[in-house]
């Protein structure tokens, strides 16, 4: 760069300061500058420090659904400006998948395939537009398997974790994307516990499901099956350590099918709904769980922060910083609608639509991010220059 | 220092002399240090250099007095909210012409705020620029060969040469 006396010289230092704040989009075409930008844009250390000054602003809520044309629409919105922007929704899949984790500006993918027992997933950072293919686990899994996606500090690495929907020893592989292998973990004995469909989430290097544990030993789950042989529970993955454990929910709440796991300010936390009369209306309350160190004997311990009465029936999602993000079925136009509401105005507003019925997901806490998820082919034609 | 004293002078690189409150200065470390140096009591009459130039030596004084009684004393939200407003209409300037130099001079002064600030205004101006209009602010010269513009825009195709 040359020295200009009515410019002065900007050192690397505040370069860098002011380039990590730019949208990904800004870098990716800035990135052409000159040799000694696009060198530091795609150092690690700038990925990281860009990651935390993004991580720092209010994360985007990003929502893709499956339409009944097959068609895929993956759409995101800003906290401030509140308005829907539709992403290319072919970067992700052409085919009908589902998110099914977002970490650091990384989603996980799950498409649908015909052949339930060879999963097909995908990362992919709709940032900066790249998308790399998962390779198949070791092993196949003859029936419904659960998938987890997620990033521990601890270990600098992004993990997504695949089960059998029981969890069982031999069944489980983990894929780490610094190793780019699948390996087999052994879980450990806890009896009899199966994973509920809901999608994970993921906080603070662990992966959570809701699941249910069986009461009565070796005796096959049914869940939502008439007899109450089981008793819900929160099955965590710690990312770092590979291990299992299950977590109590709070005694106070009923855990129920429509009650949801979210994250609250870096925290795990439920979304608990109570149908009100002939579903007129719906109560929801936030949990937010505590990891305690020693003290209380506890590792665990829960609070109910926020308890809201909606004046029509609604279905909670996930918490979008202070929002509740909510769905409501509106049956006559055969439509499903989005709405946040607000925790502390209890100001409520729609923002999407659907076709009913047709899968959906829905992120809130994504940041968009220069984390590379399959540069491979970069990595190689830069050793080069 | 002695407590007696309210404001000190300082000088410009360009030997211009400026006048900035105690409680202004405190926001910079190196003029804290300088503060507590024994020049500024009563029976010193040597003037400190600050390596800024005039013109941005009076931006960086208006930050200080403006910021110092918050900073000195805490403010209630509606105060930060006012003070927000003041800092993007202080902050509209000539990127090449002052903020550049704004930024140097934070930088220099250990001033977090005005830094930050500086920083953050530097890239709202810069995202939506072209990379011939960064180019040219910054006196950079494309330095790839049509070779490298190639493989780069195959990798990327949201990166643009012009």
């Amino acid at each position: 760069m040359a020295i200009d006396s009515d410019n002065p010289f900007l050192p690397h230092e505040i370069i860098t300061n002011v380039l990590k704040r730019l949208p990904v989009k800004s870098l990716i075409r800035f990135l052409c500058v000159c040799k000694q930008w696009k060198n530091l844009i795609k150092t690690r250390s700038f990925v990281a420090d860009h990651l935390q000054h993004s991580s720092n602003q209010s994360p985007f809520l990003i929502w893709h659904w499956n339409d009944d044309t097959k068609r895929q629409h993956l759409e995101m919105m800003d906290y401030k400006s509140r308005v829907l922007q539709g992403l290319p929704s072919t970067m992700i899949s052409s085919r009908a998948c589902r998110i099914v984790g977002s970490s650091n500006g990384v989603l996980c993918v799950q498409i649908y395939t015909e052949t339930s027992s060879l999963p097909s997933l995908l990362l992919c950072n709709p940032a900066t537009r790249e998308v790399s293919e998962v390779p198949q686990p070791i092993n196949n899994i003859n029936g419904e398997f659960r998938v987890g996606f997620g990033f521990s500090p601890i270990v600098n690495d992004y993990k997504i974790v695949i089960s059998g929907a029981t969890l069982l020893n031999n069944l489980v592989e983990v894929y780490s994307l610094s190793k780019r292998s699948w390996k087999e973990i052994k879980v450990g004995n806890f009896g009899v516990v199966e994973f509920s469909p809901c999608p994970p989430v993921t906080a603070n290097g662990a992966i959570f499901w809701s699941g249910c544990f069986s009461l009565e030993g070796e005796n096959n789950l049914v869940i939502g099956g008439g007899e109450e042989n089981y008793d819900w529970v929160i099955i965590s993955f710690d990312i770092a350590m590979e291990e299992f454990s299950l977590i109590s929910l709070p005694d106070l709440l009923d855990f129920g099918f429509w009650d949801k796991l979210t994250v609250y300010k870096g925290k795990l936390a439920i979304l608990s709904l109570d149908v009100i009369g002939h579903y007129e209306s719906s109560r929801i309350d936030l949990w937010v769980m505590e990891e305690n160190i020693g003290a209380s004997g506890e590792r665990w311990s829960w609070s109910n922060i926020y308890t809201v009465s909606t004046f029509s029936y609604m279905v909670p999602c996930c918490i979008w910083l202070d929002e509740i993000v909510c769905k409501v079925d509106n049956i006559p136009e055969d439509e499903t609608a989005l709405y946040i509401l607000n925790l502390n105005t209890l100001e409520l507003k729609k923002f999407a639509t659907c076709r009913r019925g047709y899968s959906h997901s829905i992120t809130s806490t994504y940041v968009e991010s220069l984390v590379p998820v399959a540069n491979i082919h970069n990595e190689k034609a830069d050793s080069k220059s | 220092m002695s407590s007696s004293v309210e404001a000190i002078t300082v000088l410009s690189s360009d030997g211009d002399e400026f006048k900035i409150t105690v409680s202004a200065a405190k926001l910079s470390k190196p003029l804290n240090w300088m503060l507590e140096d024994v020049c500024f009591s009563d029976d010193c009459d040597e003037v400190p250099t600050i390596e800024v130039n005039s013109k941005t030596l009076v931006k960086v004084i208006e930050y200080c007095e403006k910021h110092a009684p918050r900073a000195n004393s805490g403010a209630s939200d509606s105060d930060a909210e006012e003070l927000k407003k003041w800092d993007i209409e202080f902050m509209k300037m000539d990127v090449k012409d002052i903020l550049f130099h704004i930024l140097m001079a934070a930088n220099y002064l250990h001033m977090e705020g005005l830094y930050d600030l500086a920083c953050q205004t530097a890239a709202d101006l810069m995202k939506g620029m072209t990379v011939s209009q960064i180019r040219k602010i910054f006196h950079i010269k494309n330095d790839f060969s049509s070779e490298e513009q190639e493989q780069l825009r195959r990798q990327h195709p949201g990166c643009s040469f012009d």
